[in-house]
């Protein structure tokens, strides 16, 4: 068969199972059409749950150093290293998976080469905006966040919820449930993409949301290849590679993360939970509770001499840009 | 007790008080975030990363004290000095592998101090673990080759083929 | 050379270095770095090296392994084996055979806040030998049942190769810990009813002692509430989810450690050696769990797990057979190794076949039933000759009596195990139950 005359053998490194939407929904796909269009030149391996070895945060390490030839990661988990990206992370920044996703292409040309030169980015991308997901206590103004403790996945997280004044704790995603269910977290901000599969659905009541084409929260993903594999490769293979990257596949991914919202939601007006928007005066006061946290990434950026402002007012054009249905 | 033997058994006890320091501070995190809403914040990375370098500080004192596991089983009957032999090569090898993980691990820290990787909530520097947990390799290294010299030592003693 | 061929050769080349004396998580380590640097190249191995041992080690799952050591060392220098020792004589001590019955009633005590079957096979061996030679216990039974004894540390809640295989399966510790608690007490049932048979048909090897009186009984029994305190706190408050299992073996650590103050057990002498033997046990476990995490990137890279699974279910072979087969090798490869080096070795193999086949039972259930499963029949590998780690423990601490007696004294508990694991392979509830 095809499969036996491959002349280049890709092995591609996640830390997510092989049923989450990440390996379902990008991953896969992605390799059976490159290896398609190959007409079968191009073997990739599929290697989800760390199989390969190694922690989440090595992940970007990895396909640099050439352990792997292709990752899928956040770079969030090698904190401080990639503070540009950072700015989609910032509260009310980002907007839907689409949007977001289709932004991050555009500013990615501008200001994330030198950030990520040591390897090829196939894609950057985002999830929906995160959504509270909150048991036995409600959340419809900013007064009710106090002394409440919510899980946090990442530091600009952490920060963000400590400036609406409520405690963040911060655990590993697979914790969340028991953590919920046994009253040591009262809720937490994920996005429903993941509550289905985690049964977080179940185990809470409440979901407040933020209104508006703007997200409180989201997580920058990166798909990318190993530098020296991808100029390696002859012409003919570097394109295949091209036509599936960036630009090429940011609306769809960013779409099918859109529409993996869908299950959770449904799931949790299945069970007729309460669900609660932040909209009008008091999303204008939860803007000026977070405007400290976006502040301290603007100096932040500062002293490490770049331009903290214009990359922030960039991010947000581009995302208004995309928002806006055409 | 020599001097390398010492060393094995400082950075254990280092490592030990390291664990307990760690179980204390969980305690006063769990407390805390039960009665006041308020854990030691970054209490999962301290964690992590003391008990990182408390399993490199025991790395060394598992080597000098033999607690490491061997298949003696049929072995038994062979002859001493072919025991004395094995052993020998065995440590010999782990002496290698020892300055195999030293040399990886020295470059290691060098990569994160340069890429400048910082843990998630507290932002501490990643590299900062790797001065203790390059030493503890080091010591790694001289407890292998120490083992290597007594098993050599012992297959000389004895004299050819006696059990 | 296929990667397939790679790959299924590095467990004889394994097996050989075992035989040569390398011990064993260095073998994996070699092993896995030559299988990795013939299939990779020097490059790949060399940057995972950088910082691959360092993530290994700094992963939150696993630092309840050198707290839940530390917990147990601070148990026996607090006394608490004692203390269950005197308990359980004094409630069994006047039966025949009561010493070795109370040896196992204590052995269970201890294992509810003890994650290691050496370190429980040690410490009430310290206590109980000393008794059951001065009644004259025949010299198997002793040894035998110090060393069956033993694996209850594992088979019974708190356990770090149920932690271990949590980990590798993606199940949660809490939920094995709970399906591990039945099949722990039927060990403690089948284990005295094995002394009872052996004391039945030869009534010299376990005589009786002095019944305790009722006071002394209450009294005893008073005594042993710091396990029972410590228990229900730290795998409560696992089961309760009010801490992580990593949370827990920290406030079991703290606890026990108090306890060993107040009772002005600690001194520097004790506290070093407290220190001491939780790295040794530490060392050599990280040792095994570095070497298994280069040796499992190996094998996944020659696609040998994936190969296996689907080699089974081409197959179509029934699931009994398939989960036969599996605990046979255990049994098997349990003579050679330890129960840890095992588990690491062949869960990522076995985990994808096991999860295809179907128990009627779902997924999750199917895991943690083979779980408990493989728990019991890779602790029997702890008491199987030749290598049996728990009778190798027991020996160092009785040496008059010879080792091949020691077991054949362990023979009737290996029969009662089995019989346990029939028993848990016809009715999975008996783990599951407490989950549904
Ligand atoms: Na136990
Ligand atoms: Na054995």
């Amino acid at each position: 068969s095809l499969g036996n005359t491959a002349e280049i053998t890709l092995r591609a490194h996640h830390f997510l199972p092989a049923t989450s939407t990440v390996h379902t929904v990008l991953v896969e796909p992605w390799a059976k059409k490159v290896e398609a269009e190959s007409k079968g030149r191009i073997k990739i391996e599929l290697y989800p749950s760390m199989q390969l070895g190694g922690k989440p945060p090595q992940l970007f390490n990895q396909v640099r150093d050439g352990v792997v030839d292709i990752v899928w990661t956040l770079p969030g988990y090698t904190a401080g290293r990639f503070p540009i990206i950072e700015v989609f992370e910032l509260p009310f920044v980002s907007g839907s998976a689409k949007a977001t996703t289709l932004a991050m292409q555009t500013f990615a040309a501008q200001y994330l080469q030198d950030e990520f030169k040591a390897i090829h980015p196939i894609l950057f991308h985002a999830h929906a905006p995160g959504t509270f997901h909150m048991k036995g206590q409600s959340i419809q103004t900013l007064e009710d966040l106090k002394k409440l403790k919510i899980r946090a996945p990442t530091r600009v997280t952490n920060n963000l919820l400590t400036s609406l004044g409520a405690t963040a704790i911060g655990m590993p995603v697979p914790a969340v449930p028991q953590a919920l269910s046994k009253g040591v977290i009262d809720g937490a901000l994920l996005p429903y993409e993941v509550t289905r599969s985690l049964r977080v659905h179940e185990l809470t009541d409440s979901h407040t949301a933020i209104a508006g084409s703007r997200g409180i929260y989201t997580a920058a993903f990166l798909f990318a290849m190993n530098k020296t594999r991808y100029e390696s490769l002859p012409d003919d293979l570097k394109k295949i590679i091209d036509d599936n990257s960036g630009s090429k596949i940011a609306e769809a991914i960013g779409a099918a993360w859109d529409k993996a919202e869908e299950p959770g939601l449904e799931a949790a007006r299945a069970l007729e939970h309460t669900f609660f928007e932040i909209r009008d005066e008091e999303l204008d006061r939860w803007k000026a509770a977070t405007q400290p946290v976006i502040n301290a990434w603007v100096k932040d950026m500062d002293k490490k001499g770049y331009p903290g402002q214009a990359i922030l007012d960039t991010a947000r054009q581009l995302v208004e840009r995309h928002s806006t249905p055409k | 007790m020599s001097l390398i033997t010492r060393l094995a058994n400082g950075t254990a006890v280092c490592g030990g008080i390291i664990l307990i320091l760690l179980a204390l501070m969980t305690l006063v995190s769990i407390l805390g975030r039960a009665l006041f809403s308020m854990p030691v914040p970054g209490d999962y990375e301290l964690m992590e990363a003391g008990c990182a370098i408390a399993a490199f500080a025991f790395l060394p004192y598992a080597q000098v004290t033999g607690h490491h596991i061997i298949v003696a089983f049929f072995s038994r009957h062979w002859p001493a000095t072919v025991c004395h032999f094995l052993d020998t090569v065995a440590h010999l090898t782990f002496s290698f592998i020892a300055a195999l993980l030293f040399w990886r691990a020295a470059h290691g820290g060098l990569n994160f101090y340069r890429d400048g990787d910082t843990s998630m909530i507290l932002a501490i520097p990643v590299w900062w673990a790797f001065p203790a947990i390059v030493f503890c390799l080091a010591v790694l290294i001289l407890t292998c080759l120490q083992s290597a010299y007594s098993s050599w030592q012992q297959l000389k003693t004895h004299p050819a083929g006696s059990p | 050379m296929s990667l397939l061929l790679i790959g299924a050769l590095a467990f004889p080349v394994l097996f050989i270095l075992m035989l040569l004396r390398v011990p064993i998580g260095l073998a994996m380590l070699l092993v896995g770095g030559l299988g990795y640097l013939s299939i990779r190249g020097g490059g790949p191995l060399l940057a995972h090296l950088q910082t691959g041992p360092f993530y290994t080690f700094s992963n939150y799952s696993l630092s309840v392994i050198p707290l839940f050591l530390l917990m147990g060392q601070f148990a026996t220098q607090a006394g608490l084996s004692r203390a269950l020792f005197n308990a359980a004589q004094s409630w069994l001590g006047h039966r025949r055979g009561g010493l070795a019955m109370a040896t196992i009633a204590g052995c269970a005590g201890f294992g509810a806040i003890c994650g290691s079957s050496l370190a429980t096979a040690a410490s009430m061996g310290q206590v109980a030998l000393p008794e059951m030679r001065r009644h004259r216990y025949a010299g198997g039974l002793t040894t035998g049942v110090l060393a069956a004894g033993g694996t209850l540390g594992i088979l019974i809640p708190p356990s770090i190769i149920l932690i271990i295989y949590a980990i590798l399966t993606e199940q949660n510790v809490a939920s094995m810990f709970v399906a591990a608690l039945i099949p722990g007490l039927l060990a403690v049932a089948g284990y005295i009813v094995a002394i009872h048979i052996i004391v039945t048909l030869s009534p010299s090897a376990g005589p009786v002692t002095v019944k305790a009186s009722r006071s002394q009984r209450i009294k005893a029994l008073y005594e042993t509430w710091p396990v029972l305190f410590i228990f229900s706190l730290v795998i409560g408050g696992i089961y309760a989810g009010v801490f992580t299992p990593t949370e827990g073996a920290a406030v079991g650590a703290v606890c026990t450690g108090l306890l060993a103050y107040a009772r002005g057990r600690l001194n520097k002498a004790t506290f070093l050696a407290t220190i001491q033997g939780t790295a040794g046990a530490s060392g050599m476990i990280f040792l095994i769990l570095l070497g298994a995490d280069v040796f499992n990137s190996f094998l996944a890279l020659t696609q040998l797990p994936v190969a296996a699974a689907g080699f089974v279910q081409a197959m179509a072979w029934s699931p009994f057979v398939v989960l036969m087969a599996i605990l046979g090798l255990y049994l098997l490869l349990g003579c050679m190794m330890d129960s840890l080096s095992m588990i690491l070795l062949t869960i990522p193999v076995f985990f994808p076949i096991i999860a295809q086949l179907d128990f009627g039972l779902t997924p999750d259930e199917t895991l943690i039933w083979f779980g408990i499963l493989a728990l019991i029949v890779v602790e029997m590998g702890l008491i199987t000759p030749p290598v049996g780690l728990n009778v190798f423990i027991i020996s160092t601490l009785a040496k008059d009596i010879s080792m091949s007696e020691t077991f054949k004294g362990v023979l009737p508990f290996l029969l009662s195990d089995l019989i346990r694991v029939g028993l848990l392979i016809v009715f999975p509830s008996l783990s599951l139950g407490l989950l549904r």
